[in-house]
C-alpha cells in the first residue's frame, strides 16, 4: 500500500530497517514496560508505518510512551532497534505539528532551550520551566520533595554556560 | 591488571557534575577511583550529551554535542572517557559508533571537528565506572581495599536499561552481573531480581508519572519479595525517580521507610573507609548501614 | 596451426538480451581474427542450439568453440560434449560467462555490450594456445562409507548394501538409531517411532554387507574420488564386543549412577549401559567418567558378575583403515541449547523444557513411562508451547528449523492424550505446515483443543506460587496478554554438529553460512558435494524432517551406486606436468602440495606429478622457481592466461605470440 503521506515521515535507516525486517512477532509489544498504556501496541505503529498509515502512527500515544530503554531492541528477532524507531517516529510527529497537546513534546522543547542557550542543562530548572508551561500546579506537589532533596544537600538551582555556545550549533 | 597510575578523561555530564541531581554518585565515583589510584581529568567546559531527548527535535544538532565532547578527550590525549550517567553512556557511544560507521554524520561532524575525522579517533573508548571497576581494576585490587565488609548485607542492584543497551559489550544486555559482582567483593550478598533492567520510566516521570508510577511499583515489589535491605543504582534518573515515586506510592509498596537507596559508588566508598561527607550520604543511612558493616582484619 | 574458430552468443532468453546487444557482440565477434563463424541464438544450451554448434564443427572444421552464455559450472559440460559428439576434442572448447559476469549485474547496457566484447575476445585469444587434452581414467573401489548411524544412515546403507555393495556404517554413539530413536511418535501419521525405526536397525545389523562400527569417530582421510582411504578410531567400550552377550546383568549390578543423555538427562543410567533398550549392536559400554574402578580404582563388579567375561578394563583405542569408493555424510544435527535466551529461563525454572525432553517424557521407554509428570511430580494443566525458539531470530538462527512447528504440535497432540484435562497454547509466529499430510494435523490438533496463538513469548517470569508467566502479544487481537502456565516446551532450532566444519575439513567440503554442509546445487544436485566421491544427506545438509532425510538417504545411496557401477571414474586432465628436461629436482613443488600428488622420482632426480591425486589447483606451478615451461599447468598455461590478458587490458585482438610465430 503506497500512502499519500510518506513524506511526513523520515527517510532514515531506523524506519527502513523496521519495514523491511519486522516479522509482526510481537516480542516488541510484550517487552515493553509501558505497552498496557499504549493505544496501540509497538508491533502494530511498525505495521501502519509498513502499510502507509503514517498520519495515524504519528497520532498514536505509543511514540510519546516509548522512554527509549531498548529492552525491544535487544529482544528483537530481527534486530530492529525499535527504540530508534520511535525516536524517528518522534522527530517526525513533532516536525509536522502532531503532537501540540502532548506533554512529552513539551518537555524536548524546553530541554532544547536550555541546551541551546547554556549548552547544558540544570533538572530542577528544566522541571520547574516544564511546569510552568504545562501544569503550573504541580509544583506545588513536588515542594516536599524538593525539600527531601534540599536537605541531603542535592538540590541546586545553579547552571554553568560552557564558553562559546556557537561550537554546538551547526 | 595492573592499573595504578591509569589515566582517563572524565565526563560527568549535567547529572552528576558538582550542580547537577546526581552529584553524590560523581563524588563518591571520583573518590572511590582515587581511593585506587586511578586518575582520571574532566574534560574542560564539557557540554551537555543531549541525552535521548535533544536529538528528537535537533537529530544532527545531537551528534555535534556528542563530537565536541570527544573532541575535547582526543585534544586532551585521554581518549578512554569514563562515564557515570547511563544517558551519557548511551548517547556518547551513539554519537562515537555513528562517527565511525556513518560516513553521512562523520563527513558532518568533521566539517566542525576536523581531530574527529583523524586516525586518532579509533583510540577514542566510551568506559562505564561499572565496567572499568569490574574489567579493569578487578577482584583482587577492590578487595583489598576494602577496611569494613558489608557482612551478609542484603544487597539489590538495580541497573536501570540504559547502562547495558542498546549497547552491550561489557554485560549482558537483560541479565548483567557486574554489580553483583563488586557487591560480593565487598562483602555483600548479592540478592537478585528479574526486574533488575527494567526501565524506571527516565524522563516520563514527568509526563506520565501515574504510568511511570505503577512501574516502579513492581520493580520495588520485586526487591522486596527478595528480602533487599538496601538497594544500589547506578543511573541519577533511576535514583531520583526510586526516591520520588517511593514517597509518590507511599502505602502502595510495603518499603520500609528506612530502606536505604543509594548509588553503588557511595556503597563501595563507604566500604573503603571513605568519609560519609565525602560520598554524599546522609547521617541516618550511613548509620543504618554500618551498623551493619564489621571490620575486616585485613586492613 | 591454422585456427578456425566458432563464436556462439547465447540470449539466455532475456537474461543476457536485455543488458548486452548481442547482435553487436556477434558482429564484432566475427570480425575477430581466427574466427570463421559467429551466431547468436536465444537459448545455446537448447537442442537446436547444441545442433547449430555440432553442425558448424561439420561443416566448418571448427579446431575451436568459445560459447558466452551462463558459468561454466552450469553449461561448460554441456557445451564439451556437443564438441566432443561432434568430433573435436572438449578442452579446444572455452566458455564465456556474460550472464553472472555481465548482464546480472549491472542495467547499463553500453558498458555491459563493451566489457562482453572483452570477454569474448579474450577467449578467442585463449584458444588459439589450447591443446587437446584426454581425460584420466581411474578405477573405483566398490565400497561406501556412511558417516552417521541416524535413520538416514540407516536408510542410505540398507539401499547400498541391497544392491550388492560393501558398506561401513560409522557411529559416534555405541549404538545406532540417531535422533530417530529418542522419539515416541513421529507426525503427521503418528507412527511409533521405535516400531518403524527399529526393524530397519536390526536389518542393518543383520545385512552381510553392512559392517556397523559404532562407537568410532572418524580420524583422517587421504585419497581422492573411487580410492578414499579412511583411518575410523574405534573407542574402547571396554567390553568385549564378541563376547558381550547383551544380557544386562553388569548393568543391574554397577553401584554408579550417571544422568542418562538418552533422556535428555531427565533420568539416571549406570556407568556400564546400552543407551536404549533396542540398541544395535546390543553390546554394553563403560562410561569411563564415571566408572568406580577408573576414577576410584575399586569396585569392579561389573567383571565379577559377566557372565562371558567380556569385561576388558585393559581395552585400547583401536584404528582401523577401510579403503572405499564413496562416502555418504549423514551426521544430523545438534538441539539448540536455549539457556542463552535467559529470558526464558532455562535451566533456570524447572519447569521450562526443551521439545526434546518433552519427546522423552511423552516415551513408554522414557523417565515416566510416558505419563506427562513434571520435574517437581505434578501433572500439568496448563502447557504453554513456545515456537521458533533460536530459529527465525537474527540474534541465533537466522533459518527455519523446518521440523519445530510440527513436533511442537505432535507434543500438543501426546500432551493431550496423556493429560486430558490439560490446555494447551502454541505461541507461533508463522506455523510451516508444507509437507504431505501437514496442514490436516495442523487442522486435527486444533480440533483436539489446542489453542494456537500468534505472537512470540517475550519472556517467561515465575510466580510466587512457582506458576510460570508467559507474557506475549496477541498479534491478531493486538493485545499483551500473559498465561499462567505450569509447563513451558521450547520448540528449540536444529543446528549444525559442534564439530561439523571439523568433519567438513577431513572430507574436504565446504558449510553453508549457518555451518551446515554444503551441497552442490541447492535444487539439481541437493546431495553432491564440491568433492564429487563425497555425499552429504539429512540433516546434517539443513534442517530436515523425517520423510524428507529418508528421501535425501536413498538419494545418496543413488548417486554414489551410480558412481560405483561406473566401474572407472573419468578425471579432469586440467592438472600440473612436469618438464623432466628442466626439472632442476630443487622438491619446491613437492612441499607445497596440499593433495600429496607431486612426489620425486629417484632415478630421474626431478618432481613427477601423480595424475589422480592432482586436483589442478596451481600450487605447484606458482611455486616452481624455474618457471612455466618446467612446471605447467594444462589448460591454465601461460601463453593461454597472457593471451586472455591481452585482449582485456590492453584491448590486443591478436596475441603477440601469435604474431611473432606468424612473422
Amino acid at each position: 500500500m503506497v500512502s499519500q503521506n510518506n513524506h511526513l515521515i523520515e527517510d532514515s535507516y531506523a524506519i527502513r530497517a523496521a519495514i523491511e525486517k519486522c516479522i509482526q512477532c510481537g516480542t516488541c509489544s510484550a517487552s515493553c514496560p509501558l505497552n498496557n498504556y499504549m493505544d496501540y501496541t509497538p508491533r502494530q505503529v511498525v505495521l501502519m508505518v509498513r502499510e502507509g498509515f503514517i498520519h495515524e502512527a504519528l497520532k498514536t500515544k505509543t511514540i510519546w510512551l516509548c522512554s527509549t530503554c531498548y529492552l525491544c531492541a535487544v529482544r528483537c528477532p530481527a534486530k530492529i532497534n525499535i527504540g530508534e524507531f520511535m525516536t524517528a517516529l518522534k522527530r517526525s510527529a513533532l516536525k509536522n505539528g502532531y503532537s501540540n497537546n502532548q506533554l512529552y513534546p513539551k518537555l524536548m522543547e524546553t530541554y532544547a532551550e536550555y541546551i541551546n542557550k547554556y549548552g547544558r542543562i540544570s533538572e530542577p530548572r528544566l522541571m520547574i520551566k516544564f511546569s510552568l508551561k504545562t501544569s503550573p500546579f504541580k509544583l506545588l506537589k513536588m515542594i516536599p520533595f524538593s525539600m527531601k532533596l534540599l536537605r541531603e544537600g542535592t538540590l541546586s538551582f545553579s547552571l554553568e554556560k560552557i564558553q562559546n555556545i556557537e561550537e554546538i550549533k551547526i | 591488571m595492573d592499573t595504578s597510575g591509569k589515566a582517563l578523561s572524565y565526563y560527568p555530564g549535567c547529572s552528576c557534575s558538582r550542580n547537577g541531581i546526581g552529584r553524590h554518585y560523581g563524588f563518591s565515583s571520583l573518590a572511590v577511583l582515587r581511593a585506587l589510584g586511578i586518575t582520571v581529568s574532566e574534560i574542560e567546559d564539557w557540554n551537555c550529551c543531549g541525552s535521548n531527548l535533544y536529538r528528537v527535535v535537533d537529530e544532527k544538532g545531537s551528534y555535534l554535542l556528542g563530537a565536541r565532547n570527544l573532541a575535547k578527550a582526543l585534544e586532551m590525549n585521554l581518549p578512554e572517557i569514563l562515564i557515570l550517567c547511563p544517558a551519557c553512556f548511551l548517547s556518547m557511544n551513539r554519537t562515537l559508533t555513528e562517527i565511525l560507521a556513518n560516513t553521512k554524520v562523520r563527513n558532518e561532524i568533521t566539517k566542525k571537528y576536523s581531530i574527529l575525522g583523524s586516525p586518532a579517533s579509533s583510540r577514542l573508548r566510551i568506559r562505564h565506572v561499572i565496567d572499568f571497576l569490574v574489567n579493569d581494576i578487578g577482584e583482587e585490587a577492590i578487595k583489598n581495599r576494602v577496611k569494613r565488609r558489608l557482612e551478609g548485607l542484603k544487597i539489590a542492584a538495580y541497573y536501570g536499561c540504559q547502562i547495558t543497551r542498546p549497547y552491550s559489550y561489557f554485560d549482558d544486555p537483560e541479565f548483567p552481573t557486574s554489580l553483583e559482582k563488586i557487591i560480593s567483593w565487598i562483602g555483600g550478598q548479592p540478592v537478585e531480581s528479574p526486574l533488575k533492567t527494567k526501565c524506571c520510566g527516565g524522563m516520563l516521570m514527568l509526563t506520565n508519572e501515574e504510568e511511570v508510577l505503577t512501574v516502579i511499583e513492581k520493580i520495588f515489589n520485586s526487591y522486596v519479595r527478595e528480602g533487599a535491605e538496601c538497594i544500589v543504582t547506578a543511573c541519577p534518573l533511576c535514583h531520583l525517580n526510586l526516591e520520588m515515586a517511593r514517597t509518590r506510592l507511599g502505602k502502595r509498596i510495603s518499603v520500609d521507610k528506612r530502606l536505604p537507596i543509594i548509588y553503588f559508588t557511595q556503597l563501595v566508598g563507604l566500604s573503603f573507609g571513605i568519609g560519609i561527607d565525602e560520598l554524599g550520604i546522609s547521617k541516618n543511612i550511613a548509620e543504618h548501614l554500618i551498623e551493619k558493616m564489621v571490620l575486616t582484619a585485613t586492613v | 596451426m591454422d585456427r578456425k574458430i566458432g563464436v556462439y552468443i547465447c540470449h539466455c532468453g532475456l537474461n543476457i538480451a536485455s543488458t548486452v546487444n548481442v547482435q553487436k557482440l556477434t558482429e564484432f565477434a566475427q570480425g575477430l581474427e581466427g574466427v570463421v563463424i559467429a551466431r547468436d541464438y536465444p537459448y545455446m544450451c537448447s537442442d537446436p542450439g547444441q545442433e547449430l554448434i555440432k553442425k558448424d564443427i561439420k561443416e566448418y572444421g571448427l579446431t575451436n568453440v568459445v560459447v558466452a552464455s551462463c558459468s561454466p559450472t552450469m553449461h561448460g559440460p554441456t557445451f564439451q560434449k556437443v564438441c566432443e559428439e561432434a568430433g573435436l576434442n572438449p578442452y579446444m572448447f572455452q566458455m564465456v560467462n556474460i550472464r553472472e559476469h555481465v548482464s546480472w549485474v549491472t542495467d547499463d547496457v553500453e558498458k555491459a555490450t563493451e566489457k562482453a566484447k572483452l570477454l569474448v575476445a579474450a577467449a578467442v585469444n585463449r584458444v588459439k594456445f589450447h591443446e587437446p587434452l584426454e581425460k584420466i581414467h581411474v578405477p573405483l573401489t566398490q565400497s561406501v562409507l556412511i558417516v552417521g548411524g541416524g535413520i538416514t544412515g540407516i536408510e542410505a546403507a540398507l539401499k547400498l548394501a541391497n544392491s550388492g555393495k560393501k558398506v561401513y556404517l560409522v557411529e559416534r554413539e555405541p549404538s545406532i538409531g540417531g535422533r530417530m530413536a529418542q522419539l515416541e511418535k513421529t507426525f503427521p501419521t503418528l507412527d511409533c517411532a521405535s516400531c518403524i525405526l527399529t526393524p530397519k536397525m536390526v536389518d542393518v545389523a543383520s545385512n552381510p554387507n553392512i559392517t556397523i562400527l559404532a562407537y568410532s569417530e572418524i580420524k583422517e582421510v587421504s585419497g581422492y574420488i573411487g580410492n578414499y582411504k579412511v583411518k575410523v578410531v574405534k573407542k574402547p567400550r571396554y567390553v568385549d564386543e564378541n563376547k558381550c552377550i547383551g544380557c544386562g546383568l553388569c548393568a543391574t549390578k554397577c553401584p554408579s549412577k550417571v544422568l542418562d543423555e538418552f533422556n535428555m538427562g531427565l533420568s539416571y543410567r549406570k556407568a556400564i549401559y546400552i543407551p536404549f533398550p533396542q540398541a544395535v549392536p546390543r553390546k554394553y559400554t563403560i562410561d569411563r567418567e564415571r566408572c568406580l574402578y577408573f576414577t576410584k580404582n575399586i569396585c569392579r563388579v561389573c567383571e565379577r558378575f559377566c557372565p562371558t567375561k567380556a569385561i576388558n578394563f585393559e581395552q585400547k583405542p583401536e584404528e582401523i583403515a577401510l579403503e572405499v569408493g564413496a562416502v555418504i555424510l549423514a551426521t544430523g544435527y545438534d538441539v539448540f541449547d536455549p539457556s542463552v535466551i535467559k529470558r526464558y529461563g532455562y535451566g533456570r525454572y524447572k519447569n521450562v523444557y526443551t521439545g526434546l525432553e518433552v519427546e522423552r517424557l511423552t516415551s513408554a521407554s522414557g523417565p515416566t513411562n510416558g505419563r506427562i509428570i513434571l520435574r517437581d511430580g505434578r501433572t500439568p494443566s496448563t502447557v504453554v508451547i513456545i515456537h521458533c525458539v533460536g530459529s527465525r531470530d537474527e540474534n541465533y538462527h537466522v533459518y527455519c528449523s523446518r521440523v519445530c512447528c510440527m513436533y511442537a504440535m505432535k507434543l500438543a497432540h501426546l500432551i493431550k492424550e496423556r493429560a486430558p484435562n490439560s490446555t494447551v497454547y502454541e505461541l507461533y509466529i508463522d506455523i510451516r505446515a508444507h509437507g504431505k499430510g501437514y496442514e490436516e494435523f495442523y487442522r486435527r490438533v486444533q480440533e483436539e483443543g489446542v489453542i494456537f496463538i500468534r505472537g512470540k513469548a517475550a519472556e517467561i517470569t515465575e510466580s510466587d506460587n512457582g506458576k510460570l508467566i508467559v507474557t506475549f502479544e496477541d498479534t491478531l487481537l493486538g493485545k499483551v496478554q500473559q498465561i499462567e502456565a505450569d509447563m513451558v516446551v521450547l520448540a528449540t532450532a536444529l543446528e549444525p554438529r559442534k564439530d561439523a566444519r571439523e568433519l567438513a575439513r577431513i572430507f574436504n567440503i565446504p558449510v553453508d553460512k549457518n555451518g551446515f554442509f554444503l551441497e552442490r546445487h541447492p535444487k539439481l544436485a541437493p546431495v553432491s558435494t564440491v568433492n564429487r566421491g563425497v555425499f552429504v544427506a539429512g540433516a546434517c545438509q539443513g534442517p530436515k524432517d523425517i520423510p524428507d532425510s529418508v528421501a535425501q538417504g536413498a538419494a545418496a545411496a543413488a548417486e554414489a551406486l551410480a558412481l560405483l557401477s561406473q566401474g572407472v571414474v573419468e578425471a579432469e586432465p586440467v592438472i600440473a606436468e612436469v618438464n623432466k628436461d628442466l626439472c632442476s629436482g630443487c622438491r619446491i613443488c613437492i612441499s607445497v602440495c596440499p593433495y600429496n600428488a607431486t612426489v620425486f622420482d629417484r632415478e630421474s632426480k626431478t618432481a613427477s606429478v601423480q595424475e589422480v591425486l592432482c586436483q589442478g589447483c596451481g600450487t605447484c606451478v606458482a611455486s616452481c622457481p624455474s618457471g612455466a615451461r618446467t612446471l605447467r599447468q594444462r589448460g591454465f598455461t601461460d601463453k593461454q592466461i597472457i593471451a586472455e590478458i591481452e585482449a582485456i587490458l590492453l584491448k590486443r585482438f591478436v596475441p603477440v605470440e601469435v604474431l611473432i610465430t606468424e612473422t
